[in-house]
């Protein structure tokens, strides 16, 4: 009882002690910006890839510093002096310190909600959305794990030398994600470089909560995965409070040679276990990280003869993006948006085209209406299209048309149910059939694009979530300043 | 607290050792409760080792200390209740609280009762301006910033005050006003004082029982005017003493 009253005290203490820092306010609205900024930014693509690997990975993993930075810090300055000069239990210490991080942790876990309920708001709970609201708690805890340990190591009037070895272990964990997707992507998972990517808690816990980035096969078992995560977290944690408790004084190593043989096998053994004998059966195929139609195959470099203009609008110069809308901005989700939709038979001019009859089909809730007359036409209305470098459409012989017939048919685009608030990309068939004249059977026309949509209120909602917080810090960074100033 | 010792310290062999290097050999010495006591020594010569020991900062690698009868290595949190630690370099390391927030801090681990009405009552004792409370220490002097250290020291009414180097840094009218100080607070608060400094003027002045260390060792201990009648006749047999050892 006595212990908790000491434990909690010394935590309320600490945790108003911890913005007090000259630029902590400042410091956490930078961050906060930073993070916001990168949300709203987020929304013109998509948004789990770009800022949710960011904000939900890289971030908390930026706790191993700050955890060091946090722990040695009053060793550094010397503020121990002051507080175990006082009747201060280093136990109850450290525990305090150990909940003021696991509360920034979670401030910064409650931090990042307006962001997400803006986006679930549009397009749901995505399953890669899921498996970050567990990694990122998971990987806060084991971020302020480790830091925690090396912010314990680390005696001495510098503060370069744990938060330094804090970032190069951040660094380390973050590098081993993409390089453990690569190497799993080529099916190298269980190469011993494969086993060296296990040394990150991050990769473990992915693998254990059976979730991919962009690999495709997960884990079939997830046992020893799991088992040496606690080896990391858990480990880091006890090994901390043995040495802070038991190695070390107040700001001095204490520790007896058999006690140094310890901390080393330890560190050694929390280095090696989980890269010796976390599993590395990358069998079953990775669950889909959300409902985006799989058309990659799509946006290759090849282009596609058909383009998507504003009414009326010339084609493009450089044509044709498998992307119809690549070079304007995407269409709104659940808007109509009215398009000209330009096909480029591969048709010199020199031969006349007569009864085209189209059919477009957009997919995955793309709907597409056309003009009826337009889709049926005895005699189309062409429009002559040069091409320079031989860029045209390939014709039934091989050659690129230099001069070629253009069909222009009015569009009406009305992308529905996005599985991302931003770069939904939805696909678009084509196909057409038309006459030439001399010629006894039909030609047909078949091309497979996409139009780029996303939800066009969101970067504004999206700015607006991600601001609050932030304004907030500056506010209080203002406060304090008139108040100590 | 242990009402069985007529000692505040008491040191029987203390060691402290850093590897190879002997920081504190074999010190023993006691010290009555209620004396302000001079602990002299040269830069490096074990004083700052010897209280950090005392503190509770340092485990000694052999001997035992007391503090009113409490063992440092065995009853730290007892020892803790009852000192006061006034470094030469503390302040600096919270130079964006203001005294308020840092003296509050330490009420509160203290569990002091009343603790805003505690630190304006201690600010208040050490004298420090009431238009400079609310700032950052940082922007305070060498002497404001000894002050709220010595108000920190106080928090708690220590039974033992360590003050090491305490008026190093401070010109010639803060040391002195910082000496005014300390003599009133061992009147007024009848707290122990262990006052360690190299400044044999300072030591003089305010201390009328000392020990001297000399790398490591204690090389006198006994009244202060037993080492000269003036001060050059005190630094001369120091200077004596200093050198003749080891």
């Amino acid at each position: 009882m006595t212990m908790a009253i000491s434990v909690a005290t010394l935590y309320a203490e600490e945790l108003k002690a911890t913005m007090r820092g000259r630029f902590a306010w400042l410091g956490a609205a930078v961050i906060l910006l930073a993070v916001g900024g990168l949300a709203t930014v987020g929304t013109q693509d998509t948004w789990l890839d770009g800022y949710g690997i960011i904000a939900y990975g890289l971030v908390p993993l930026g706790f191993i510093p700050v955890a060091a930075g946090m722990i040695a810090s009053p060793r550094a300055n010397r503020f121990v002096e002051c507080v175990f000069t006082a009747p201060v239990n280093r136990r109850d210490w450290l525990a305090a310190k150990f909940l003021v991080l696991v509360t920034l942790a979670a401030a910064y876990y409650m931090a990042l909600v307006p962001m997400m309920l803006v986006y679930t708001w549009h397009v749901g709970l995505p399953a890669l959305l899921q498996e970050f609201l567990i990694w990122t708690p998971g990987l806060l805890i084991a971020s302020i794990a480790v830091g925690t340990l090396i912010g314990v190591l680390f005696i001495g009037r510098s503060l370069a030398a744990p938060t330094g070895t804090g970032m190069g272990v951040l660094l380390a964990y973050a590098g081993l994600i993409p390089l453990q997707e690569l190497m799993v992507s080529q099916g190298n998972g269980a190469t011993r470089s494969g086993h060296l990517t296990l040394a990150s808690p991050a990769v473990l816990l992915k693998n254990a909560l059976g979730f991919t980035l962009a690999a495709s096969s997960i884990p079939a078992t997830t046992r020893l995965t799991w088992i040496s995560l606690l080896v990391i977290v858990i480990g880091a944690l006890a090994l901390a409070a043995w040495v802070f408790l038991r190695a070390q004084g107040v700001e001095t190593w204490e520790a007896t040679r058999r006690q140094r043989w310890t901390i080393a096998i330890a560190i050694a053994a929390m280095i090696v276990l989980p890269v010796m004998f976390a599993d590395t059966n990358y069998d079953n195929p990775a669950p889909h990280a959300n409902n985006a139609p799989a058309i990659r195959g799509l946006f290759s470099r090849a282009g596609t003869s058909m383009a998507l203009v504003p009414p009326g609008g010339k084609p493009p110069l450089r044509c044709c993006s498998t992307i119809l809308n690549r070079d304007e901005w995407p269409l709104g989700t659940d808007e109509r948006t009215a398009r000209d939709l330009l096909l480029l038979l591969p048709v010199e001019t020199t031969n006349r085209v007569t009864d085209l009859h189209t059919k477009i089909a957009g997919e995955v809730g793309l709907n597409v209406t056309a003009d009826a007359e337009a889709l049926v036409q005895a005699a189309p209305r062409l429009e002559m299209r040069t091409y320079a470098n031989d860029s045209g459409p390939a014709a039934a012989d091989g050659h690129h048309v230099v001069t070629g017939w253009m069909v222009r048919i009015p569009v009406t685009l009305d992308p529905t149910k996005p599985w991302d608030i931003g770069g939904d990309r939805y696909p678009l068939t084509v196909t057409a059939t038309y006459q030439i004249a001399g010629e006894n059977l039909p030609r047909t026309f078949s091309a497979r694009a996409a139009v780029d949509a996303q939800v066009s209120s969101a970067i504004y909602e999206m700015g607006f979530a991600a601001s609050i917080l932030p304004l907030f810090c500056i506010g209080c960074a203002l406060v304090r300043w008139r108040r100590t100033r | 607290m242990s009402p069985t010792t007529d000692y505040a310290v008491e040191m029987d062999g203390i060691t402290r050792r850093f590897g190879d290097f002997v920081a504190v050999d074999q010190v023993t010495l006691k010290i009555p409760k209620g004396h302000l006591y001079g602990f002299l020594g040269l830069n490096g010569a074990g004083k700052t080792t010897t209280i950090r020991v005392l503190t509770t900062l340092l485990p000694p690698t052999a001997g035992v200390a007391k503090l009113w009868g409490h063992d440092v290595v065995k009853e730290p949190l007892a020892v803790r209740r009852l000192v006061g630690l006034v470094s030469d370099e503390t302040s600096e390391s919270q130079s964006t609280w203001t005294a308020r927030e840092y003296l509050s801090y330490f009420a509160r681990l203290r569990h002091m009762p009343d603790p805003r009405d505690q630190v304006e009552r201690l600010l208040d004792q050490v004298g420090l301006d009431v238009t400079f409370r609310g700032k950052l220490m940082g922007t305070y002097s060498t002497g404001m910033k000894r002050r709220v250290e010595i108000a920190r020291a106080l928090m708690g009414h220590p039974k033992v005050l360590f003050l090491d180097e305490p008026t190093r840094g401070l010109d010639l009218p803060a040391k002195r006003e910082m000496w005014s100080l300390l003599r009133r607070l061992a009147v007024d608060e009848n707290v122990t004082t262990f006052l360690s400094s190299h400044d044999s003027h300072e030591i003089r002045s305010l201390c009328d029982e000392i020990s001297v260390i000399a790398r490591g060792r204690l090389v006198y201990t006994g009244a202060t005017h037993d080492l000269g009648a003036d001060l050059d006749a005190f630094e001369e047999c120091l200077i004596r003493l200093l050198t003749n050892q080891g």
